[in-house]
């Protein structure tokens, strides 16, 4: 694909928000509906080979995408650690009551798979960008 | 006790620590080797605690058994968390000085404790199929480990080894559903418990879906007929890491077999697992050692003789088919794995120094090491007559306890197999010895980075005197352990509630329970 070519642009504009919207809307819908993080961060990453189709790897390849990767792992793995610090066994779940939310902490830890899914399909897709033919 | 999963935890955050410290490689391996002390503090610590209170189990999420995943820390898990700990303390202060850049690039240190992440967790978890999870975790750690260098020999060879591994883990997700359709469920305390109840056909039927976990674990193990892929894939580990393959990872699945074919599996028929082991570690020690005494470099060598090693750790296994011997068995098996892994790791990496001495590791091209580097010569030294089987050092008392217990089952033409791969191994030992390190150096003094190589190996090998002349503790909390695999009372009551009623086992596997007769269960 021509990486200048207007029409993938255009549709890019408007294309890469969009998916970004439904993503954060099935990253909700996951604590009692089909969706969650990892679908979340397909799309997510979808949006994101939108953008290197349209706007070419050179922007998307300053990132150290495997860095969002490890943080998502990071923010997984640690979200166990909570409810062992109230004396709770690995991994429980706690609900944090902010006003009228209800958050489970489980919302963390599906946080944590979404950063893992875009941050090694974008390192996947800069890399085969960047491959010379 | 929910601090047990720190065994898998800490490895996880260093994983995830190391990774994001990896443009700086020497905060890189100081957090490494500061995660695998500590961690090594933590475990001798729970053995201790778990030899004096029982085991501590801690249920993931809050679910309760035995539909949670359970971690389970009783005295076996606990002795092999301690030994993964103490070999990867040794390799942690080792690698510093043999990684290179190129490897450190390929994120050494973070997959180096992946590996040691599924390691921990293959040895705490008390659930069947979450014992399959450990393994696909160790197996991902090892793949990457074996990569890091990516040259074109480890290209190959890695590729066998993922094919087999890959085999391997879809025939214990096929033997899981097979052991899953016919007790109902995959907590282990829960299937001893099933199992030893179970009779008629169904016994029979379990009997038969169990040899797909048996091959599994036998593949794991690497005993015959299912080691072909071992020799080929250990030599082209990354130098320093290969003292931690060499050491844990075939005794990985010592350690399944030993939990799963000797603890959870107790319907009558289960002898015919243990026999067949028998009878194929005969052939592992004898193939094992005949393989070792026709190669010329020394990690082959090393690697051809862990074959015929675990022959002697599956010999043990085997014996507890006979059930007036059965504890006995078990314990001498696990003083033979304690002693093994100390051994074997310290073998591979003062192989590794050796080849840093004279630049190469094919036999022919070494030698006068004795000459150029008396100390890790000595090392050398101390560990080939341990790992023979020459008194005092550890290995004489392991196949002295094994022989022993064999000719208590009078099973006298496995011990005549057992003597003679010894002579053999030391036979093998004695060309390493005068080929590598006998003989006169000519060249410059060897750089001096070796005594700093041979300096945490020089741990191990104290291990191995230790176990030698002091071993009295060590074989009375094998024996205990031993005690807690053939009749798991412990551990049921641990995992399940003290409703669980246990009884001790005449022939193999005789748990009764009433609260499951009272709910009509299988």
């Amino acid at each position: 694909m021509n990486a200048e070519s207007p029409i993938l642009r255009t549709v890019a504009r408007y294309a890469i928000p969009l998916t970004m919207l439904v993503a954060l809307r099935i990253f909700f819908q996951g604590h009692d509906l089909p969706g969650g993080g990892f679908i979340a961060g397909v799309l997510l990453a979808a949006a994101g080979a939108i953008h290197l189709l349209a706007s070419g790897v050179g922007g998307a390849a300053r990132v150290r995408w495997w860095r969002v990767a490890v943080l998502g792992l990071l923010v997984s793995v640690s979200n166990g650690i909570w409810p062992m610090l109230l004396g709770h066994p690995y991994m429980d779940n706690e609900f944090l009551h902010l006003g009228p939310i209800h958050l489970p902490t489980a919302t963390f830890f599906d946080l944590g798979v979404m950063l893992i899914v875009v941050g090694t399909l974008m390192t996947i897709f800069v890399e085969l960008s960047l491959e010379k033919r | 006790m929910n601090a047990v999963v720190l065994v898998i935890l800490v490895p996880f955050l260093t994983a995830i620590g190391t990774a994001l410290l990896h443009d700086r490689p020497r905060a890189e391996s100081a957090l490494n080797a500061v995660s695998c002390l500590g961690l090594a503090a933590f475990v001798f610590w729970l053995l201790a605690k778990v030899d004096a209170d029982g085991p501590q189990v801690s249920m993931m999420g809050g679910y309760a058994a035995p539909y949670g995943i359970a971690f389970v820390a009783d005295r076996l898990s606990c002795i092999m968390l301690c030994l993964s700990m103490l070999v990867a303390s040794v390799v942690a202060l080792y690698v510093p000085w043999t990684v290179t850049p190129l490897q450190q690039s390929h994120f050494f240190y973070p997959l180096f404790q992946v590996l040691l992440l599924g390691v921990n967790w293959s040895f705490i978890t008390g659930d069947l199929f979450n014992l399959f999870v450990s393994y696909e975790v160790m197996l991902i750690g090892s793949y990457g480990v074996m990569m890091c260098g990516s040259s074109r020999q480890q290209v190959r060879q890695t590729l066998t080894y993922v094919a087999i591994n890959l085999l391997g883990g879809s025939l214990f997700v096929v033997g899981l559903g097979l052991v899953y359709s016919i007790v109902g469920t995959l907590n282990m305390a829960d299937i001893a418990v099933v199992t030893s109840r179970l009779a008629g056909p169904r016994a029979g039927m379990l009997t038969a879906a169990s040899m797909v976990l048996l091959a599994v674990f036998a593949l794991k193990a690497a005993a015959f007929p299912l080691f072909f892929w071992l020799p080929d894939s250990y030599p082209i580990v990354p130098l320093g890491v290969n003292g931690f393959f060499a050491g844990l990872l075939t005794k990985v699945g010592i350690y399944s077999l030993l939990r799963v074919f000797v603890m959870t599996f107790r319907q009558p028929g289960n002898e015919l697992a243990l026999q067949a082991l028998l009878v194929a570690s005969a052939f592992t020690m004898v193939v094992g050692v005949l393989g070792a005494l026709c190669q010329w470099e020394v990690r082959r060598v090393l690697s051809w003789h862990i074959i015929s090693q675990v022959g002697y750790m599956v010999m043990g296994i085997g014996l507890a088919a006979d059930a007036g011997i059965a504890t006995a068995a078990v314990a001498a098996t696990i003083f033979y794995v304690v002693h093994h892994i100390v051994v074997k790791a310290s073998l591979f990496l003062v192989g590794g120094i050796a080849e840093e001495i004279s630049g190469s590791g094919r036999l022919k091209e070494m030698g006068g090491i004795a000459l150029a580097a008396p100390g890790a010569a000595a090392l050398f030294f101390v560990s080939a007559l341990s790992l023979a089987g020459m008194p005092p050092f550890s290995g004489f008392l392991a196949k002295l306890v094994l022989v022993r217990t064999a000719l208590r089952g009078a099973h006298f033409w496995v011990v005549a197999a057992a003597v003679a791969t010894s002579f053999l191994t030391l036979l093998s030992m004695m060309k390493i010895w005068s080929y590598a390190f006998w003989g006169d150096w000519h060249d410059a003094p060897p750089r001096p980075l070796w005594r700093r190589m041979a300096a945490p190996v020089s741990v191990l090998v104290a291990t191995t005197v230790l176990l030698g002349l002091w071993a009295q503790p060590f074989l009375r909390i094998a024996s205990d352990a031993a005690r807690g695999i053939v009749d798991p009372v412990d551990y049921v009551h641990a995992v399940l509630g003290p409703e669980a009623s246990v009884e001790a086992r005449s022939g193999v596997g005789a748990i009764a329970s009433a609260h499951l007769a009272a709910e009509g269960r299988p």
